[in-house]
Order: C-alpha cells, then structure tokens, then sequence
C-alpha cells in the first residue's frame, strides 16, 4: 500500500507522539482498511480527531469511490483540483451530479492526476464542454463508463475524442446534448466495440444511421434509450441484434409494426421496451412480439393508440413474465382485455404495476377480474370515468396492499365530536 | 391511504404543468366550486384560454405542495434549505406555480421566484406571463404587482432594449391593469400600478411616452364616465391631468384637432354663462372663439404684477385652463346624472383647487396659514423684494378676487352648489364648506 499525498516519515512522526490506545493496538493498515468503508462525511469528520488521524483519512486509497450529490453540490473547481491531487491514480468512481459551478479547468486537473478513473458521471455539470471529453480522452483510457446528461454544450467533438482514447467504454449517456449528431455516434460505436449502454433521450440530430451504426459495430449494445429521437425509423431499429435487453424508442413516431416484427425475430431476449407514443403500431406487430419475446417484463405502451384488447390477449398468452405494463391513453381497451390478462399465467404472480389511466372503456367489471392478480401492487386509473369508488373499495378489500391511483378526493375520517347538544323543538317546548 | 393521496397531488400538479407548458396564452385561472366528485375525473379543467381547479382537491393540493416547500425550500436553519439549482430546479418551480396560483399571498415564494429569475432558472417572460394568471384570480394581490414591478425593472435595466419590445412590454403592462381594474372595483393596487409604469416609461429614452400620456387621459375619462364612484381611479385622473399637462405644444394641438377643439369651445361657452355682470369688456362667444390664447388669458388673468422676469407661457396656461374647465364640466355632468357619489364631489375638489392655484400661481402669491402671502418666483428666486413687498398683500388679493377667471369659477360653482342642494344632494353643502373654510373663500362667495 502506498501512502499517497505524504511521506511515510510524517506518518512515522505523528504515529510516535500520538499515544491513544487505538493508534497503538491497530496497525497503520488495519486503520485504513477500516476508514476505506466509510463515506464521504464520516472520512471528512475523522481527519479531524488527529494528525494520524488525518493523513490516513485523507489518503488516497480511501477516496476510489466519491460521490458529492448528496454531499455539497455547490462546490468551485478548487475542490476538484483538490480532490484529484489527493486521491490521483486511487481515484475509480466520481460522481459530480448536479455541480453546476464545474468547469473545463478542473476537469483538465483531473483528468491529468486521475487516469485510473473508470467511472465519471456530470449529469447536468452545464459548464463542461468539449474540452474535458478531449483531455479524459488523452489522459483517461481506463474509463468504461460516462454520463453527459445534461451538459447542452457537448458536441460530436467529445464524442470523437472519447473514441478514440476510451477503447473500454461500456457505458454512455449524453442525454439532452442536443448537438450530439449521426456522426459522432458513428465514431463511438466504431471505436468501442464493447459499448453495453447507449442513451441518448432528446437528441433530436441522432438517425436511423447512427442507430444502425451502433446496430452493427457493437454486438454487445443490450441498452439503447433513444427517447424523442424522432427522425429514426423501421430501418435502424430493425437492425438491433439478439444483445438487446432493454429498449426505449418512446417518442418515435414514424415506427410501424415492421420494427415489432423485426424485434420479435432478432432480438428475443428483450426485457424492457417502451413504446410510448409509437401511434402507428397496430394489435399485428405486438402478436409477433408476444410470440418470440417471452422474457418481457416491463412494457410501456402509452398512447400507443390503435391497439386493442387483441393485443393484451396477445400478450396474456405470450410474456409469462410481465410485471408493469402502462397501457395510459389506449382508448381502445375493453373489460374484455383486462379480463384475458387477468387470467393469464403472468397475472397471477408477477403482474405488479398496471397502468390504466385515460382508458374510458374500462369499468368496474375490470377492477373485479383483476382481484386474481395477487401480485398486484399499483393500479393507475386516473380519469377512468366509468370506474366508481366502490369498486374501487372492492378492489382493497381483495388487495389490501394495492396502491389505486384515481381522482377520487381522498376520505377524510368522520369527524369526531359531531353528535351536538340535543335538539329541541321550539313549538314542542312552547306547548 | 396517505400515499394514494400523495400521488392523487402528485398527479394534479402534473396535470396542472401540463396545461401550462402546453398552452402559453392562458390568461385566466380560477377554483371552480365543487364540493364533492363523483366522478373519476380530472380536477384540473382546462377551456380555451381559461384554467379552472375544482375546489374538493384545493386543500389536499395546497397542504401537500405547501408543506414540501416549507420543509425542503425553506429549512430553518438556513443552510439546510435547499437551494434552487438545475437538479430541483424544476420540482420547485412546479411547486411554486400551484401554491401560489392558490395562495399569492406568499412574500417569500415570490422572493424565491426571485432567486430563481436571477439564476436563471426562470424566464422573464414566462414570469410575467405567471403573474398576470394570478392576478386573473386574485386582481388586488400587491405581492403579485410588486413581483411585476421588480421584474420590469430587472428588463429595463438593459439599456439596449428595442422601442418595439418596450411598446409591447407597456402595451401589456396596461392591458393587465385594465383587467385588474375591471375585475375589482377600486382597485388601488392595479392603479398605482399603472401610475409606476408611466412614471417607468417616463425615463425611457425610445419611448413615445408623450403619445401614452393622451392615449391615458382619453381613456381615464371614459372609464370614469362608467365607473362614477372608482376613486382610485379618479386619483389615476389626477395623476393623468397633471401629464397632459407636459405634453408639447405640438402634440397637444394634433390631439385638440382631433377632438375638433372641443375643449376650448366648452370653455367658452362656460365663460359666457357666468361672466360677471359688471364688467367693463363685453364679449360674445362668436368673438371668444376669435381670440388666440394670448389674448385669452389676458381677458380672463387680465394682469400679472410678477416682479421677475420670467415669460409667462400664456399657451401652456390656457391648455391647462382649458383642460381643468372641461374636466369640471364633465363632473358636474356626472354628477347630475349619478347623483351622491361622494368620490366625484372629492374630484370637484381637485379641480377647484387646481384651478385656484393656478391662478395663485399667475399672480404669484402663496397661501400660507390661511392667508395670502407673496412668494417669490421659483425661476428667478427673487427673495429681497418679495419680502420688501410682502404689506401689499391685500391688494393682491383683491387683484386676484376681481379677476374674470375666478368671477366665473366662483359664479359657476354656486350656481352648481344651489342646483345640486336643490336636488337634495347633502355633499353640495359639504362642498360649499369646502371652498369656504379650506380654500379660504369664505369672504369673497
């Protein structure tokens, strides 16, 4: 183990005058090993018992893991430049969440000291640019995972510079960047092949070539979110491959049941997938998605408007495993699809959040078959018109944990102490 | 059970956003009165421009939002409250929007508006927007106007700011005290308001502010002709006639054009009514409407014994001559038609005293502890001889006493005083009072 940021002489000095009975019974190692499993709070409360005390819980090797989130979010760049003196080669984890005051100087700082740093999140850090992608791209080549989200002055530039320096990247979310186009994606999935998650929500530049490039190049992509991209089509998304696990085209307007097909056929081991807002896509395309996808477990079909109860009967016989389906703004959604997946085998044990809110169809007949789902924690059914509190009432006396998510005001206790002095009669008395 | 109520709030603040990210033009929100709901359905309505709130979910909404605010945005101490930042940024803002459309009667939400207009985490246009919704509920909320104002003074203090941005900004401005005013009588707040952003627009260099000055005195008058007893507005009256009275020459006579010089005809025709019987010059309307404003005001101030020699702008006195007889004809007018509105008899106040000071002014005298006492012009600051001078007072007086203006105002406010006593109006005789004991005319009526 080696003592960053000071000597093993001051170390040796301090350890001689300090004579607490603590410092003398453990050895130095066994002091760290212990300080290694606290957070950032309790390390930064135990430099100040002593000196010794100080230097080893200060020590480099105690800060691989920071996260200031919950910490201090309003910290200046002295403090990264700081932090990565300190921790330098030691440092694998840092999250600066919400950061907002950090800027291109420090990162550059710590890219420099810190290039053993294999996860870096600056989700909505606004004032970071292209710079720092271009300094941890020639410093940090260990780095598998980034988070851009939020930070609206990334372009294709960073993106190139992460390429071509971060071979090992696995994870990457440059969420809202919004000028992140067709080719920076392309360089990131040539040169990172082993790319796992890509996400990308509300980039409005990113196409059908960007994801198709992503498609091809990186065998292993089991996450892509691409979330109000709304320019991409069947073509790219039919090309994702059998790694697919989770999938989020929410937004994308323009897919038909071709895209659903093309999943069904290709990547059978889907878990998530959301579809929300996908209004072309028809009871047709979600029959050959049940058929072959049978390790679906969350799905998200909001205002996918034109299915119907087919579908549900589709998905009923199909995903065993469905456990949170959001079927909101589905107008078409009858008692009669709700009664076919209430009976269905998935229904019975994993079946946990169902969204039914905005279905005017449904009524009270719905909420009775859906007593069999045991599993059943959360219920939406907000603006169900036809859906009344008694059933609802029902509904928990089967359900006593469920959750029923309605515009019902909530019952307030009767008040106590109503039951007035008694009421006299005027005439009565008067007579 | 709690939670389910949590997520019912949860969801109407949402629903709520909605409706206002969606629609930027909505100009009015309201709690609707609905008591208990039946149904399964949205308490959030929402029709053409208009948002409604059904009143049942009013208190879970405001406790809930309330609550979280209190607790996480203003934490005592204070470094335990969170500050806005663009993690909560939106979270807060939402909270803020529903607590105060709910309540705006909430100082420090406002400030925290504040806060987050200056980080920038809020437009200023949207803000504007926002508290214009509010006061479509509450049109005498003063936290909200003042909000307007300290936003209005964040955008001016751009100096490059465009004249059309700055026309739409006033534009606005007073499209929105028109709809305070008009949703609740007498509405100080909304008043004053609109005197600030006149006395705004007043400094700013790209704006006509001259051309608002007569847009606001026309548009004084007509709401006071619907609005008799707004004294809120009869004191924007005020404010507006003292404008008018700024006005260059050049604007005011296109104005008087266009109003065919109405004014100086009603002046006239006043004049011919209730000249003294005994005066030497005699001279028909036909003949008056001859005169130019020179002459005019000789006829009426006939003499000035100023001792400086600062010029007298005989036009700029026969304007405000003008202007003040025809706003007392106006109220007399009023006055016969709706009759006992103690706030038009306290405008007649103002009128008389105006026109009395004007000519105190000519003659350039002070009333001071009830007497008439020489004071030395403003301009020249001629000390030494207004003290020398300050014995011939009375004499003064009686110049002033036997002048043909205030023969006419005199004769004219008497005959009015009789014919409203007549009518059995008690304020006429408060108003006789008036004019005798506190303008000190109790020797010459």
């Amino acid at each position: 183990m080696t003592y960053s940021g000071r000597n093993k002489f001051e170390i040796s000095r301090f350890s001689g005058e300090d004579d607490n009975h603590i410092n003398k019974k453990l050895p130095k190692e066994l002091l760290l090993k212990i300080l290694s499993y606290l957070d950032v709070v309790s390390l930064c409360r135990c430099a100040q018992v002593s000196k010794l005390w100080n230097i080893l819980a200060l020590d480099g090797s105690n800060w691989q893991r920071i996260d200031l989130f919950e910490f201090q979010r309003d910290v200046e760049g002295p403090v990264i430049e700081n932090i990565s003196q300190r921790c330098g080669g030691f440092l694998r984890q840092l999250s600066l969440r919400g950061c907002e005051s950090i800027a291109d100087g420090s990162m550059k700082t710590l890219a420099q000291s810190c290039p053993n740093i294999e996860d870096l999140n600056l989700n909505k850090c606004k004032k970071v640019t292209d710079q720092t992608c271009q300094a941890l791209g020639r410093r940090c080549n260990k780095l598998q995972r980034i988070n851009l989200d939020s930070c609206p002055s990334i372009t294709d530039i960073s993106l190139k510079a992460l390429a071509d320096g971060c071979p090992l990247l696995t994870h990457v979310n440059v969420s809202w960047c919004q000028s992140i186009t067709e080719n920076g994606v392309e360089a990131l999935a040539r040169e990172c092949p082993k790319l796992k998650s890509f996400i990308c929500r509300g980039c409005k530049n990113v196409n059908d070539r960007a994801v198709s490039c992503l498609a091809t190049y990186c065998p292993n992509l089991e996450v892509l979110n691409v979330q109000g991209c709304d320019s991409l089509t069947d073509e790219s998304i039919s090309r994702l491959g059998p790694a697919m696990r989770r999938l989020c085209v929410s937004g994308c307007t323009r897919l038909t049941d071709a895209s659903l097909s093309a999943l069904a056929a290709r990547s059978p081991d889907l878990v998530t997938l959301e579809l929300a807002l996908c209004s072309q896509l028809t009871d047709a395309g979600f029959q050959a998605l049940a058929k072959s996808c049978r390790l679906l477990e969350r799905m998200d079909l909001e205002e996918c408007v034109l299915i119907t109860d087919a579908t549900l009967v589709h998905l009923a016989m199909g995903c065993p495993r469905l456990e949170k389906l959001t079927l909101s703004h589905c107008e078409l959604i009858t008692d009669y699809g709700i009664k076919q997946l209430s009976m269905s085998p998935c229904a019975a044990e994993h079946l946990t959040v169902l969204g039914l809110d905005n279905c005017p169809l449904v009524t009270d007949d719905a909420l009775e078959h859906l007593t069999s789902c045991h599993n059943l924690q959360l219920i939406e059914l907000y603006d169900c018109q036809l859906v009344t509190r008694n059933a609802i009432r029902k509904l928990r006396n089967h359900l006593p944990n469920i959750k029923v998510h309605a515009y019902f005001a909530p019952v307030t206790p009767p008040v106590a102490g109503g039951a007035t002095r008694p009421r006299y009669c005027r005439c009565c008395n008067i007579i | 059970m709690d939670e389910d109520k949590f997520a019912l709030v949860e969801k109407v603040m949402k629903d709520v956003d909605n409706v206002m990210m969606k629609n930027a033009e909505l100009c009015a929100f309201d709690i609707v009165p609905v008591e208990a709901n039946f149904q399964n359905k949205s308490p959030v309505l929402h029709l053409e421009n208009c948002l409604g709130l059904e009143s049942w979910c009013v208190k879970h909404v405001y406790m809930y939002c309330y609550s979280e605010l209190m607790d996480k945005y203003f934490a005592k101490p204070k470094r335990k409250a969170q500050k806005p930042s663009s993690v909560n940024a939106e979270r807060l803002t939402r909270l803020l929007n529903i607590t105060l459309l709910i309540n705006p009667e909430l100082n420090s939400l406002w400030n925290k508006r504040r806060e987050m207009v200056l980080n920038c985490f809020l437009q200023k246009s949207s803000e504007l927007q926002f508290s214009k919704l509010v006061l479509s509920r509450k049109p005498k909320c003063n936290d909200a106007f003042a909000y307007r104002r300290w936003l209005l003074k964040e955008i001016f203090k751009d100096s490059t700011l465009q004249s059309n941005h700055i026309n739409s900004l006033a534009n606005d401005e007073i499209y929105v005290c028109d709809l305070a005013s008009d949703k609740s009588a007498n509405n100080y707040h909304s008043w004053n308001h609109r005197i600030w952003i006149i006395n705004l627009l007043k400094k700013c260099k790209n704006f006509d502010v001259q051309f608002l000055f007569i847009k606001e005195y026309d548009f004084s008058e007509r709401w006071l002709a619907k609005h008799v007893s707004d004294y809120s507005c009869f004191h924007y009256r005020q404010f507006c006639i003292e404008n008018i009275f700024l006005v260059s020459v050049e604007r005011w006579s296109t104005f008087d054009n266009h109003i065919n010089g109405y004014n100086r005809r009603s002046l006239i025709k006043t004049l011919g009514n209730n000249f003294p019987k005994d005066i030497t010059v005699q001279a028909s309307e036909a003949d008056l409407l001859t005169y130019s404003d020179e002459s005019l005001v000789n006829l009426l101030l006939s003499y000035s014994n100023k001792k400086c020699n600062c010029t007298v702008d005989n036009v700029l006195l026969c304007r405000k001559i003008e202007v003040l007889f025809h706003e007392l004809d106006l109220n007399s007018e009023l006055l016969r038609f709706y009759k006992y509105h103690e706030a038009m008899w306290y405008h007649r106040r103002f009128i008389v005293h105006k026109l009395i000071s004007i000519m105190y002014d000519h003659f350039g005298i002070n009333r001071q502890n009830g007497s008439l006492v020489k004071s030395s012009c403003g301009k020249c600051n001629l000390d030494a001889t207004s003290e020398r001078n300050a014995k011939i007072v009375r004499y003064d007086g009686n110049r002033i006493y036997s002048c043909v203006l205030f023969n006419v105002l005199m004769n004219y406010e008497k005959v009015f005083i009789d014919e409203r006593r007549i009518d059995g109006d008690n304020y006429a005789d408060r108003h006789e009072k008036y004019l005798r004991f506190i303008e000190g005319l109790n020797n010459v009526m």
